[in-house]
C-alpha cells in the first residue's frame, strides 16, 4: 500500500510538523512499509482465523485502582526535567493566534 | 429573537456536557484532583505522559459514571472500551486523550425536567468517561510573556461526557436542562455542578430550520459557556446569527464558535484543532471494562432520590406548595436542611418560608453553599421551635438568626442573654397598650371617629415600646379591646 505525499502532509499538519521535501519522500516510503507490515499481519490473522488471535485477552480482568491519593513528587522535580519553565509553569512556544 | 423571525424558523439544539467527577484522585493515576493547587504540583509520570508509564483505572470514576447512567434510565455497556483521541496541543502532553468511542460506558436514557410548567424529557445518546486536559495560558496583551504557559494539574481529572439528542427547541430550555443535570449530579454526589469553576461545562450544537421542516439545518458547535445564563445567551446569539445568514441568502457553514462573555457574541474559534481528524483507536494500555451484574445491582440499589422525586415527596409528606418544593430541592444541601428541620418543628410552611427567605438569602449572598453555612439543623430547629411556641416573635427570630451566623451561638443562649423572649403576659401587654393610648390622645380620638388606619400607628408604637418583644397577636387583640369599636362611645379606662 502506497502513502501519498498529501497523506503525509495531512498527518504532519495534525502533528504540527513542518517537513522538507526530502523528509516527505522519506516518510512516504517509511509509512508505506509500516502499513505493508500491517497488511501482512492481517493476512496472518485471516489464515489463523479471527477467534484464535484476539487483539486483547477478553478473559482477563483488568485491575481497577481504589480512589486513593498517591503523590509522586513535588513539581520542582517535574519542572527541572522540562526544557523551559516560568515559575511553576511549563513554557512552550505559542501555538495559536 | 424578534417574534417575526421566531415564527419562521425553529432552532434545534443538542448539548454536550462535561461533568468533572468528584473522585479524590485522578482517573488513571493517584495524583490528587483538588482545585487551586500550586501549578504542576499534582502531576506524575502517568498524567505527564512520560514514556514507560501506564494508566491504571480508578474504580470510583467508573462507579460514578454508572450512577448517573442508571439514574437517567440508561444502559451500561459491558464491556465498554477506552480509546485514544489523537490531537496536538501543549496541554495534552501524551498527544492523545484517553476517551471512549465505539463502546461508551453508557447509552440511551433521558434527562427529565420542569420547563414552563411542563415536564420535558431530553433523550441522551451516550455517556462516556474521559480524562481532562491541562490548562494553557496564552498572552492576552503585547506586554505579557509571548509564549504559552502550561499547568498540567488538571490532566487526568476524570470527566463524564453527557451527549443529548437534538431534542431541545428553545435556548431557555437548554439552560433548564443544564440546571436539572446540575441537580442530578449534585444529588448523586458525583460532581459539584459548579459551572463557574468549570466542574460542569457545556458545548451546544445549534442549527435552525424552517418551521414545519423535518430535516436538520447545518449545525455549528458553540463552546466556552461558563454559566447557566451564558448557555442561554450564547445559543440565542448563535440562532440569531444563523437566521440572519439564511435570511440574507447566505449559508451556515459547519464550524466551531466560541462564546465571548465580555462582548456577548459568538466568534469563530482560532485554529486550535480545526481538524476533527482524531484518528480514534482502542487504547492498548487498558483492557475492555467488564461491569459485573453484581456491581450494577449494588449501584442501582444505592441510587438516591433525585430532585424531582424529592420535590413531589415534599408536597405529599409536608404539604408545602409545589413552588416551595421546587425551590427547596434546587440544592441538595437546602433540601436536606429543610427535611431535617421540618421533621422536628412540625410546621413545614414556617420552616419553608424561613429557608426560602432568610437561609437562602444568606446562602446566596455570603456563603456559596449550604455546607459552609455556620448554622446547622439543630440550631435552626431550636430557633424555629421558639417561633412556633411564640416564645420569640418572627421579627426577633431574624435578629437572632443574624447573631447565630456571626457568633455561632445557640439561639436559646442568645435569647436568654439578650432578654429577647416575647412578652405574652397580658398584664404587661395591657400596661404597654394603656401607656401608648394615653400618650397619643389625638389618634385615639381619630380611631373612635372611625379612622381605623391608626391601628397600624399604635402597633408601631407598641412594638417600639416593647423593643419588638411584645406578642403582636395579643397586643393587637388588647389594643382593639381597649379602644373599643371604631366610631363607638366607649372610653379608655
Amino acid at each position: 500500500m502506497s502513502i501519498t505525499h498529501d497523506e503525509v502532509i495531512h498527518t504532519a499538519t495534525l502533528a504540527r510538523l513542518r517537513l522538507t521535501d526530502a523528509e516527505l519522500d522519506r516518510f512516504s516510503r517509511e509509512l508505506a512499509r509500516i502499513t505493508e507490515y500491517m497488511d501482512q499481519l492481517k493476512e496472518a490473522v485471516e489464515q489463523l482465523g479471527d477467534d484464535d488471535v484476539p487483539a486483547v485477552r477478553t478473559d482477563s480482568r483488568m485491575t481497577l485502582r481504589p480512589d486513593h491519593i498517591e503523590q509522586w513528587f513535588d513539581s520542582s522535580v517535574v519542572l527541572r526535567a522540562a526544557p523551559d519553565t516560568k515559575g511553576h509553569l511549563f513554557r512552550v512556544p505559542k501555538v495559536i493566534g | 429573537m424578534t417574534s417575526a423571525i421566531a415564527t419562521e424558523f425553529e432552532p434545534v439544539i443538542g448539548l454536550e456536557v462535561h461533568a468533572q467527577l468528584l473522585t479524590t484522585s485522578k482517573i488513571f493515576c493517584g495524583c490528587p484532583t483538588a482545585f487551586g493547587a500550586v501549578p504542576n504540583d499534582q502531576t506524575c509520570p502517568v498524567c505527564l505522559g512520560l514514556p514507560g508509564s501506564l494508566p491504571v483505572l480508578n474504580r470510583d470514576a467508573i462507579e460514578f459514571g454508572i450512577r448517573l447512567i442508571l439514574a437517567l434510565g440508561g444502559r451500561v455497556n459491558s464491556p465498554n472500551i477506552f480509546a485514544r483521541k489523537n490531537y496536538f496541543y501543549p496541554d495534552l502532553p501524551k498527544g492523545y486523550q484517553i476517551s471512549q468511542y465505539d463502546r461508551p460506558l453508557g447509552e440511551d436514557g433521558a434527562v427529565e425536567f420542569e420547563f414552563d410548567g411542563e415536564r420535558r424529557r431530553v433523550r441522551l445518546i451516550r455517556i462516556h468517561l474521559e480524562e481532562d486536559a491541562g490548562k494553557s495560558f496564552h498572552p492576552e496583551t503585547a506586554d505579557q510573556d509571548p509564549d504559552t504557559l502550561v499547568d498540567l494539574n488538571r490532566c487526568g481529572v476524570p470527566l463524564l461526557e453527557i451527549v443529548s439528542h437534538p431534542d431541545i427547541r428553545d435556548p431557555r430550555e437548554a439552560a433548564a436542562y443544564m440546571q436539572q443535570l446540575r441537580r442530578n449530579v449534585e444529588y448523586l454526589g458525583i460532581c459539584t455542578g459548579n459551572m463557574e469553576e468549570g466542574a460542569l461545562r457545556c458545548d451546544a450544537n445549534v442549527s435552525v430550520r424552517p418551521k414545519g421542516s423535518s430535516e436538520f439545518g447545518t449545525r455549528t458547535e458553540v463552546k466556552n459557556m461558563n454559566s447557566f445564563r451564558s448557555v442561554e445567551r450564547a445559543i440565542v446569539c448563535e440562532i440569531e446569527r444563523q437566521i440572519g445568514l439564511l435570511e440574507s441568502g447566505d449559508e451556515v457553514i459547519q464550524q466551531t464558535l466560541l462564546w465571548n462573555e465580555s462582548r456577548q457574541t459568538v466568534e469563530p474559534m482560532r485554529s486550535k484543532e480545526e481538524s476533527s481528524d482524531y484518528r480514534y483507536f482502542p487504547e492498548p494500555d487498558l483492557l475492555p471494562i467488564a461491569v459485573a451484574p453484581d456491581w450494577l445491582n449494588d449501584v442501582s440499589e444505592q441510587t438516591p432520590e433525585l430532585s424531582l422525586e424529592r420535590a413531589a415527596r415534599f408536597v405529599r409528606e409536608f404539604g408545602v406548595p409545589e413552588y416551595d418544593a421546587s425551590v427547596l430541592t434546587d440544592q441538595k444541601g437546602i433540601a436536606d436542611l429543610f427535611e431535617d428541620v421540618a421533621r422536628e418543628v412540625s410546621d413545614a410552611k414556617l420552616v419553608s418560608n424561613w429557608i426560602m427567605t432568610e437561609v437562602l438569602r444568606v446562602v446566596t449572598d455570603r456563603h456559596p453553599s449550604v455546607e459552609t453555612l455556620p448554622v446547622q439543623p439543630p440550631a435552626l430547629i431550636q430557633l424555629l421551635g421558639m417561633v412556633r411556641s411564640a416564645r420569640i416573635s418572627g421579627k426577633i427570630a431574624k435578629d437572632v438568626f443574624e447573631i447565630m451566623l456571626q457568633s455561632g451561638e445557640a439561639p436559646e443562649d442568645i435569647v436568654a442573654k439578650k432578654g429577647l423572649e416575647q412578652i405574652s403576659d397580658d398584664n404587661k401587654l395591657t400596661e404597654l397598650v394603656d401607656d401608648v393610648l394615653n400618650a397619643n390622645p389625638k389618634e385615639v380620638t381619630d380611631y373612635r371617629g372611625g379612622n381605623t388606619k391608626v391601628l397600624g400607628f399604635f402597633m408601631g408604637k407598641l412594638m417600639k415600646a416593647s423593643q419588638g418583644r411584645g406578642n403582636p397577636k395579643r397586643l393587637n387583640e388588647i389594643l382593639r379591646e381597649r379602644l373599643g369599636p371604631p366610631g363607638g362611645e366607649q372610653k379608655p379606662e
